[in-house]
């Protein structure tokens, strides 16, 4: 009816460097984003999309990012993020890229899409793993999220995780 | 007897022209300030880049006259981006730390118009 709608950006950090997801930190990302922005779109792209704007997921292991801003200032901070080349944190500076994943209305939505966006991942990562015992813990774990589809009783989703899973270990 | 009825027929021509072009005079607090070609360029695009960001201050923009004494000139633009250059125009207020002010006195889609302003007409 009358609510402030937002969408949330759910994007990943790529970099080279392993030190580089480790030293994320929120505050540290927001200020990064937002004098991003004010260099891209200027000051009155600063000023329009830093009312709604949050960082409000940050997962440093896996470098996944969710950003919040208004719908109708979306764009600015969409367009704005293939400018950012590098993250600073005390001192060191280390080249990174970010990769959007999703748009999407609301947390929930973007939730669903990164459970699916994680499964797949870790049937890529079976694929190309070369250690055993790393194999045999991916296995574990994509035999896990199968298993917790199940629950919920959706038979089609589990069905196919199923037979993804068979043919990834063939 | 009645008039017969006078049929009408309205003829719509949608042709939005691409370029919006602008005749602006800059004026200084203080005289005695000059600027070349270039330098008045450079103030203009320094202005969307303050307001609008690196990316709109690649806007299409072209200075097509200009003249040093009275520091008028005729601006084209492309029309999405009118908006975005008379907006960063009112804003800009000093150039090199001395307070200057964009003074627009015509816009308009065609260039001919500009050849004619009627505020600038002279009753004998």
């Amino acid at each position: 009816m009358v609510r402030f709608k937002h969408r949330y950006l759910l994007c990943e950090l790529v970099s080279d460097d392993p030190r580089c997801r480790l030293s994320l930190d929120d505050r540290v990302l927001g200020s990064l984003v937002r004098d991003t922005i004010a260099r891209v779109h200027g000051a009155f792209g600063a000023a329009a999309s830093s009312i709604g704007f949050a960082v409000r997921y940050l997962n440093a292991y896996t470098g996944i990012v969710l950003l919040r801003c208004r719908k109708e200032f979306y764009q600015l901070v969409w367009s704005a993020l293939p400018f950012i080349t590098y993250l600073e944190n005390k001192g060191h500076r280390y080249p990174c890229f970010f990769n959007t994943l999703h748009v999407g209305g609301t947390i929930r939505t973007c939730q669903k899409f990164l459970i699916q966006y994680n499964r797949r991942q870790l049937l890529i990562l079976l694929q190309n793993c070369t250690d055993e015992g790393e194999r045999e813990a991916i296995q574990k774990s994509v035999t896990r999220s199968c298993l917790l589809e199940e629950e919920p009783g959706e038979e089609e989703l589990s069905d196919s995780g199923g037979e993804e899973a068979a043919e990834a270990m063939e | 007897m009645p008039a017969p009825g006078t049929t009408y027929e309205r003829v719509v021509y949608k042709n939005p022209s691409e370029y919006h072009y602008m005749k602006i005079c800059l004026e200084f607090q203080d005289h005695g300030v000059g600027l070349n070609a270039a330098q008045f360029k450079q103030l203009l695009i320094s202005a969307l880049k303050d307001l609008f960001g690196e990316v709109d201050s690649a806007l299409p923009l072209d200075v097509l006259t200009y003249e040093e004494k009275t520091l008028s000139a005729i601006l084209r633009i492309c029309s999405s981006g009118l908006v975005k250059l008379w907006s960063s125009l009112t804003l800009l207020g000093s150039y090199k730390g001395k307070k200057c002010a964009f003074r627009v006195i015509q816009v308009s889609p065609f260039l001919l118009a500009l050849s004619g302003n009627s505020r600038e007409l002279v009753l004998d």
